[in-house]
């Protein structure tokens, strides 16, 4: 069985107090019957945004949002599907200036 | 002209209604509002696989402050029988208003409705038309 991944893309380093773009992709079906159906994203211990998901969201989601840049720090995304599952990613954030 | 106690009243309650309604502006101040609170909203205007219609919705110019942001971004894709097309829900963190993901669309024509969610004005509603060819994408 085909594990299931997910991968955050950020800028390289981002500058302090700017908004920088991160986009979140995931290997997952989107079917009436197994689907992702929350993605949730946090960054220095807080929730930044929360996605609710459908069946109609096409399979493999890839997801663009932005987050404002405040310090060094990992940015963590949980996905949870209808079946209960549980996959999570984190990817660290540089900030400079 | 004489003002009854009645007239008086009568007035007082059309003006909390008319107030109490958020993003119930009305003639200019409506105008202004509406066009704070309208997103670009980018699609293909002929998506060849309904498999994967990308859709991004900027609401670049908006506040995004602690007393003034944009709470939620829905999109519905209004020719399906399950329109809801997922919801995202903003904090200040975001920096930016903003949303980008992949929907599935039949064959066909449609209206993409996005409902924006502002925490100090409430929900303003846009539209977008396009089309779907190819045949990829059986059901959605």
């Amino acid at each position: 069985m085909e594990e299931i991944k997910a991968g955050i893309s950020l800028p390289e380093k981002a500058e302090r107090g700017s908004a920088v773009q991160v986009r979140i992709r995931i290997n997952h079906p989107m079917t009436p019957d197994n689907f992702l159906e929350k993605m949730e994203v946090s960054y220095m211990g807080r929730t930044v945004l929360t996605y609710r998901l459908t069946p109609g969201i096409s399979d493999n989601p890839s997801v663009g949002f932005y987050l404002k840049a405040v310090e060094n720090a990992p940015v963590k995304v949980t996905f949870t599907s209808n079946k209960g599952s549980r996959i999570e990613a984190e990817e660290m954030l540089q900030v400079h200036g | 002209m004489e003002f009854s106690r009645r007239d008086f009243i009568r007035g007082t309650i059309a003006v909390l209604i008319a107030s109490s309604f958020p993003g119930a502006a009305h003639g200019e101040e409506a105008g202004e509002l509406n066009k704070a609170h309208e997103p670009l909203i980018r699609v293909p205007k002929v998506a060849q696989d309904g498999r994967v219609v990308p859709v991004t919705v900027d609401l670049s110019g908006h506040p995004m402050e602690e007393d003034h942001y944009i709470k939620s971004i829905e999109i519905f894709d209004m020719q399906s029988k399950t329109p809801d097309r997922g919801r995202a829900i903003l904090t200040p963190d975001v920096g930016r208003a903003f949303l980008s993901t992949r929907v599935k669309m039949p064959d066909g024509k449609h209206n993409i409705k996005v409902v924006i969610e502002c925490s100090k004005h409430g929900r303003f509603e846009s539209a977008v038309t396009m089309s779907v060819v190819g045949g990829q994408c059986k059901e959605a």
